[in-house]
């Protein structure tokens, strides 16, 4: 599975493993009742610890994009693209919520919040 | 147990040249020499020094403590040794019951066939009552110091083998009771008599091997 | 539990030991040490090669004085500085092997060997430090062993080496779900990659236990200078040690810290790193956040 691991990155191991999976879902690389591969296999891919695996997984079966059948393995969630891409929208709005907290807590004006959006939008 | 005895059969493999050169010499001294008694005393002796060599290679390296990592208890290892002794013992005697039974046969030598069969008893026991001895020494002391009382005590062995087979022959002027006692038997007998006193050694010899490597760290 | 000590001591002359660790079904667990902190004696301990003065050893869920010899062939061991005479040759390895377990698969021991390019018939003492430490995994792997009990397996080696025996043993684990393994090094970049929980032991104590997960995804080192320092919530620091520019210090929570101090330096919690502070910080301010095991700390 083609999953880039950064290590220097401060963004912890399995959040980055969920994100990826994440993404090649929504964009249909894998699709409805593919199989991931085994907690042990992604493991020794990826050169890291199985139980982060897990955790990566245990997360992904929460937030509704994989399912896993004990003895099985794991398959990719049959909810429809819409759900997931929803599902994605959801939590970048929660992001910019917390980032306008933050910037209102600063003590940054409204205006001040919304230039500082159109200046990283056009990076 | 298995796999113990197919690791000194290995090992012993290496000793291959020197088995050959023993075999070597022993051959050349019964031809030069008339003393059967000292050719089979000296390759049952060298047999059953190759139970102490496997102890030795098990040294090497620090290798014992690998080994009790596998499914061995310190009393299987033990036992290993002494049966690894009896059957490299065993096997020299046999090379030198026939090495001298030709050697009589073609009249080589000078002895009845009685003499014989006797002595070769004989030392078939002295053989593993050596092994008895050297066994535990070498567990307790490892290689280096159980040599210096390895060598004593192989000289010890020699003449007793020696005075022995005298002892037979009636050589030895009787000295008091047991002498006289032991002179009375019967070759059975005393073979039978002999017989016990080396198993007894030898269980002897086992009791106090598996204590010194039960308490043995590593 | 596959195998689970507690309170295991042992004392030498100016050393010791005193350890408590447990290793879960089906998990890599790892234990980190510098050289002379009592990983081979905890080993020792474990595989009955030293007796212990005190404490508990369990294996299968059994006293160690308990287990059968079956019991025994279920167990894998690679020592760093012992193992099969040198006199001997793979082909005679593998024959010994086979009179010691029932399992022993021939055939799969002598594909590894030459996949890992182990000649069969050349004697032991002629192989490379490299060639040696991958013979004794692969003969540890060679028999269903559901327990592995490797210490230093990966001692001497170079990079490419260390690599090719790290990722047998993740084959290894691939194949069966339900084996464990308890490994040491001091060479924290192997166990990072490979196992799940960390027990990290200095001086024969227990000084850390985490997931390796949290270890490399929560825990942070902060590098603070004097002022900074002063202004910092020091609840959720472990450990704080004074250096040249200010103060070097230890969290659980880097989080919180990259969050309410955006101009702090934060690093990465790295297995070194948290070492080092673990065992180097001699100041300790001391939150109710505390995780590590050891003795009371005073609040500073």
């Amino acid at each position: 599975m083609k999953i880039i691991i950064n290590n220097s990155s401060m963004m912890p191991i399995y959040e980055q493993v969920v994100e990826q999976i994440k993404t090649m879902i929504v964009r249909g690389d894998l699709k409805k009742d593919d199989i991931l591969p085994s907690v042990r296999t992604l493991a020794r891919e990826l050169k890291i610890s199985a139980l982060t695996v897990k955790k990566a997984y245990d997360n992904l079966e929460q937030d509704g994009f994989i399912v896993t059948v004990h003895g099985k393995g794991s398959y990719v969630a049959g909810a429809g693209s819409d759900f997931l891409q929803e599902e994605r929208r959801k939590e970048v709005e929660a992001d910019l919520e917390m980032a306008i907290q933050k910037g209102i807590q600063c003590g940054m004006s409204s205006q001040e919040l919304r230039d500082l959006f159109e200046v990283l939008l056009e990076e | 147990m298995r796999g113990l005895l197919v690791k000194d059969l290995y090992l012993l493999g290496r000793q291959k040249n020197y088995i050959l050169c023993l075999l070597v010499i022993s051959a050349l001294l019964l031809l030069r020499a008339d003393d059967a008694v000292f050719v089979s005393s000296y390759m049952t002796i060298v047999g059953s020094f190759l139970a102490l060599v496997t102890i030795s290679y098990d040294e090497m390296n620090h290798g014992r403590a690998f080994l009790f990592t596998l499914p061995v208890t310190r009393r299987m290892y033990v036992t290993s040794k002494y049966l690894t002794g009896a059957l490299t013992c065993a096997a020299a005697w046999l090379l030198s019951v026939v090495f001298t039974g030709a050697a009589l046969a073609a009249g080589r030598i000078q002895m009845s066939w009685e003499e014989w069969l006797f002595s070769c008893a004989a030392f078939l026991g002295v053989g593993l009552f050596f092994d008895a001895l050297m066994i535990p020494i070498q567990l307790k002391f490892g290689a280096d110091r159980g040599r210096i009382v390895l060598l004593v005590v192989l000289l010890a062995c020699l003449f007793l083998g020696q005075g022995l087979a005298s002892l037979m022959d009636g050589l030895l002027v009787d000295a008091g009771g047991p002498l006289a006692f032991l002179n009375s038997l019967s070759p059975l007998a005393f073979g039978a008599l002999l017989a016990v006193l080396v198993l007894i050694s030898l269980a002897v010899s086992w009791l106090i091997s598996v204590g010194i490597m039960r308490k043995k760290e590593f | 539990m596959i195998l689970a000590l507690d309170h295991v001591e042992k004392h030498y002359g100016h050393f010791s030991l005193d350890a408590s660790l447990a290793v879960r079904e089906g998990c890599v667990t790892g234990l980190i040490g510098q050289n002379g902190a009592g990983k081979s004696t905890t080993f020792k301990a474990i595989l009955g090669l030293i007796f212990e003065d005190g404490g508990r050893v369990e294996i299968f869920g059994k006293p160690k004085k308990e287990l059968s010899l079956t019991d025994r062939e279920k167990i894998g061991v690679v020592l760093g500085e012992s193992g099969f005479n040198e006199e001997l040759t793979i082909r005679q390895v593998a024959g010994i092997l086979r009179g010691f377990y029932r399992k022993f698969d021939r055939e799969r021991f002598l594909s590894q060997c030459r996949k890992y390019q182990l000649p069969q018939d050349r004697r032991l003492k002629e192989f490379s430090t490299g060639m040696k430490a991958r013979l004794k995994v692969v003969a540890a792997t060679s028999y269903g062993a559901q327990l592995l009990i490797l210490d230093e397996p990966t001692a001497g080696l170079d990079v490419v080496a260390r690599d090719a025996v790290l990722d047998l043993l993740r084959a290894y684990m691939e194949e069966d779900a339900d084996r464990s393994i308890l490994i040491s090094s001091h060479i924290s970049g192997d166990l990072e990659g490979l196992c799940d929980d960390l027990y990290m032991i200095h001086e024969g104590k227990m000084l850390l236990h985490e997931d390796t997960d949290v270890l490399l995804g929560s825990y942070g080192i902060i590098k603070a200078d004097e002022n900074q320092y002063r202004q910092l919530d020091k609840e959720y620091l472990l450990r704080a040690k004074h250096t040249g520019f200010g103060w070097e210090c230890l969290t659980a929570h880097r989080d919180f810290y990259m969050e309410n101090y955006p101009n702090l330096v934060v690093e990465k919690g790295t297995i070194d790193g948290v070492i080092t502070l673990m065992t180097g910080g001699t100041d300790a301010p001391c939150g109710d956040a505390f995780k590590a095991m050891g003795p009371e700390r005073e609040e500073v």
